[in-house]
């Protein structure tokens, strides 16, 4: 076994393990944390597959963007995650059990397809083909994606604004 | 034995599994949203196994799209969590019934 393999099922085991631990741990702090885990193993294996671009830019914004975003969401409601305790992950077995359902049948179906691959590209720098990509085939796209994350800011902003208190009434 | 597009698109099905898992199972809204990023990081797994193995640079351009667009769903789901925590000082979506008619 070559060493990619060997690193390809490690990251794997991490993704999946923080995958698990996100999904069933009772405390939503701890699950946020292996959340962290996750998307570690995942950064891995796309570094491995040669997507080096898209690597830094998990790192940057999913551990580095995302995950604060939640840490702070957990801060700011933390008070009844705690009280949820026991009752935080509710139905159990039956999510357990529909999640292993779902997991057995997509990888019956994926095993039963046949897929016409290429061989493996070699691993080379993809930042300068997706910066030729993004504005060139998907310049619109792109320009849609900048407009869209402008929306959802001032959307977020104007969602936790405080309320103003109604104005005095003229005397 | 090397790694090939099926180990890909195995990680990624186990992975939309247990983001499917917590998604249903969680009741604190946040936890929800850490199913919901499972299931997107599923999406971008199958989507990088594509690109190694079909030569194109095409699927990684839309996992980046996939990137940001969870980006701006985290930011917004949690603008509505924070307002949701404002108004009824819990977090829990199964009590967060009020806009059933």
């Amino acid at each position: 076994m070559g060493a990619e393999v060997i690193l390809f099922w490690l990251f794997a085991a991490m993704a999946v393990a923080g995958g698990l631990m996100a999904a069933l741990l009772p405390r939503i702090v701890h699950a946020v944390f292996s959340l962290l885990l996750c998307f570690v193993g995942v950064t891995g294996i796309y570094a491995l597959a040669g997507a080096d671009f898209l690597a830094v830019t998990q790192v940057v914004v999913y551990v580095g963007g995302v995950l604060v975003l939640f840490a702070f969401g957990v801060l700011l409601t933390g008070r009844t995650a705690l009280a949820l305790g026991d009752k935080e992950v509710r139905h159990r077995k039956t999510g357990l059990l529909f999640g292993t359902l779902l997991a057995a049948g997509l990888v019956t179906a994926i095993s039963g397809s046949i897929f016409r691959t290429s061989a493996a590209t070699p691993a080379e720098g993809t930042t300068e083909g997706l910066g030729k990509l993004l504005l060139g085939d998907y310049i619109i796209l792109f320009e849609f994606a900048s407009v869209l994350l402008l929306v959802a800011l001032i959307g977020a902003a104007y969602l936790v604004r405080r309320q103003a208190p109604p104005p005095e009434p003229p005397q | 034995m090397n790694v090939g597009l099926y180990h890909y698109l195995l990680l990624g099905a186990i992975l939309f599994a247990t983001g499917v898992a917590a998604v249903v199972t969680r009741r604190n809204a946040i936890g929800v949203l850490i199913g919901v990023e499972l299931i997107l990081n599923a999406a971008n797994v199958n989507l990088v196994g594509f690109s190694r193995f079909s030569g194109g640079l095409d699927a990684q351009v839309f996992a980046l799209f996939v990137i940001v667009l969870a980006a701006a769903e985290a930011a917004v789901a949690l603008a509505i969590i924070l307002q949701l925590f404002d108004k009824r000082t819990d977090v829990d979506v199964d009590r967060a019934s009020s806009l059933r008619g």
